[in-house]
């Protein structure tokens, strides 16, 4: 049998004669000497018999058969998923308001953004309508997601609490997160557990007044203040918070000092994540905004930070690479998004477009021809020789859909090889090879 | 060799999508949320 690298393979150097190899399709990782680095690079093909360590990389998916196409199983995984998880799943993100107490520059929704909360009437809909998805399903997921959600937490609750019960009387499990400004988070603790939202997502701007400048809240006293101490509480009370930080040129020192400050921070835990997210120039091409190209140095820069600032000592798996099925729930009708009409569609980009609409919560889904084509498993050309292609499946779906040819990629497109790094600085303390 | 992790998934038919679908969830578009 002959069999070749895959092309999904990456080498990278740790101290004299050790090398890292790992596989971003097969998700397996090894060290190996000088010796067996010069054989893995340097033989066109190998013969399995030839060499037992030949027949470990194949069985680590290091190698593979010379005659398989890797990107053919990669899309054949795409189509697979995106389907299959429709019998089993059912996932909503749901937008009961698109107000919100904050006014930040950069919000996709800003020209949706309205005083209008879901009546009534569409709430007793929406509950039949996630009691008749959940039916027969094995699990269902639901992100609360806005404007600001917590604008209407009473909606939240009722709903929530209806779910829940009908999913416990069907042995069907339930999960939800929420994403907020983190503001009037406070007094909802104990609300939280019940109504089972195991993760909270909050977005930091920057530093203290910066924070507050660019969020520009409304009748919002002291909103950095409040904001961290949420965080704090609801982490240290069991809570799991993700913190995402939505950078450009113009706060990139006020994020790198909100890190430090968190992560210096005698209440700071494992219960918090942090994640970092450039700015995308939205309809302007502003130059505050940094360019793809300018991505990866930057990405380094703040991960580096996260791991000098003793991030990853308590979460080394946050290094791992991790082979996705699919781009995103844009891509499966598994999951869609419903706004506060009732609306439903492909992704919560889309929420308020009513013209993007695939359907709504009192007759559901229609399915058209321009529904299915949605997603059709296909990587763009742009794609054909990506190496990350198993850890992003394709990026955005939504943009690619909406014809946008720009800052479609994952953002690890743009830091696996700062993450090698800090794994192979990791791995050289683990194994005292500093 | 030092075998770190072992191949959660391989290029043989039988076991391409085997596994539950994994995918960003909506407000980690883009990026992966591994840590909880």
């Amino acid at each position: 049998m002959r069999i070749v690298k895959s092309k999904y393979t990456r080498i990278v150097y740790v101290a004299d004669d050790i090398w890292f190899v790992h596989n971003l399709a097969s998700g397996a990782e090894c060290l190996i000497n000088g010796k067996e680095k010069g054989a893995l690079e340097k033989k066109d093909f190998f013969q399995a018999e030839q060499d037992p360590i030949y027949q470990e990389w194949y069985d680590l998916g290091i190698l593979v058969d010379e005659d398989i196409d890797e990107d053919a199983c990669l899309e054949l995984e795409r189509k697979i998923s995106t389907y299959s998880s429709i019998r089993d799943q059912f996932g909503m993100v749901i937008a009961p308001t698109m107000d919100c107490n904050a006014r930040c520059f950069y919000c996709y929704e800003n020209d949706t953004r309205a005083h209008c909360y879901m009546d009534s009437a569409t709430e007793k809909t929406l509950i039949e309508y996630l009691r008749k998805m959940a039916t027969g399903k094995k699990k269902v997921f639901i992100s609360w997601f806005g404007g600001e959600p917590l604008l209407c937490f009473d909606l939240i609750q009722r709903v929530s609490e209806k779910i829940i019960a009908f999913c416990d009387d069907n042995n069907i499990a339930y999960e939800a997160e929420l994403t907020t400004n983190g503001f009037y988070l406070g007094k909802h603790q104990e609300a939280f557990r019940q109504l089972r939202i195991s993760d909270t997502q909050i977005t930091l701007d920057g530093f203290e007044a910066e924070h507050e400048r660019r969020k520009n809240y409304r009748d919002c006293e002291n909103a950095w203040n409040i904001t961290i101490d949420n965080i704090f509480t609801f982490s240290s009370n069991g809570h799991h918070i993700t913190i995402r930080m939505n950078f450009d040129r113009s706060n990139i020192e006020g994020i790198m000092q909100t890190t430090k400050m968190l992560l210096n921070d005698s209440r700071w835990n494992k219960n918090i994540s942090i994640y970092y997210y450039p700015l995308e120039p939205v309809g302007c091409h502003s130059s505050v905004y940094y360019t793809e190209s300018e991505y990866e140095a930057v990405m380094e820069n703040l991960y580096m930070n996260l791991y000098e600032n003793g991030y990853y000592d308590d979460r080394p798996d946050a290094l791992g690479f991790y082979k996705m099925s699919l781009p995103c729930y844009g891509a499966t009708l598994g999951t869609t998004a419903v706004d506060y009409k009732g609306n439903i569609y492909h992704c919560q980009h889309l929420l308020c477009h009513e013209e993007m609409a695939i359907g709504n919560i009192q007759s559901g889904i229609k399915v058209t021809s321009d529904v299915l084509k949605w997603y059709d498993g296909k990587l763009s050309d742009t794609c054909k020789d990506c190496q990350i292609v198993p850890l992003c499946q394709g990026g955005c779906v939504t943009k690619r859909n909406l014809g946008q040819e720009c800052y479609l990629c994952h953002m690890l497109k743009y830091r696996i090889d700062s993450q090698e790094k800090m794994k192979v600085m990791l791995l050289k303390r683990q194994y005292n090879l500093i | 060799m030092i075998v770190l992790k072992k191949a959660e998934n391989t290029s043989k038919m039988e076991n391409i999508a085997k596994d539950e679908p994994r995918y960003s969830c909506h407000h980690h578009c883009h990026e992966h949320c591994h840590e909880h």
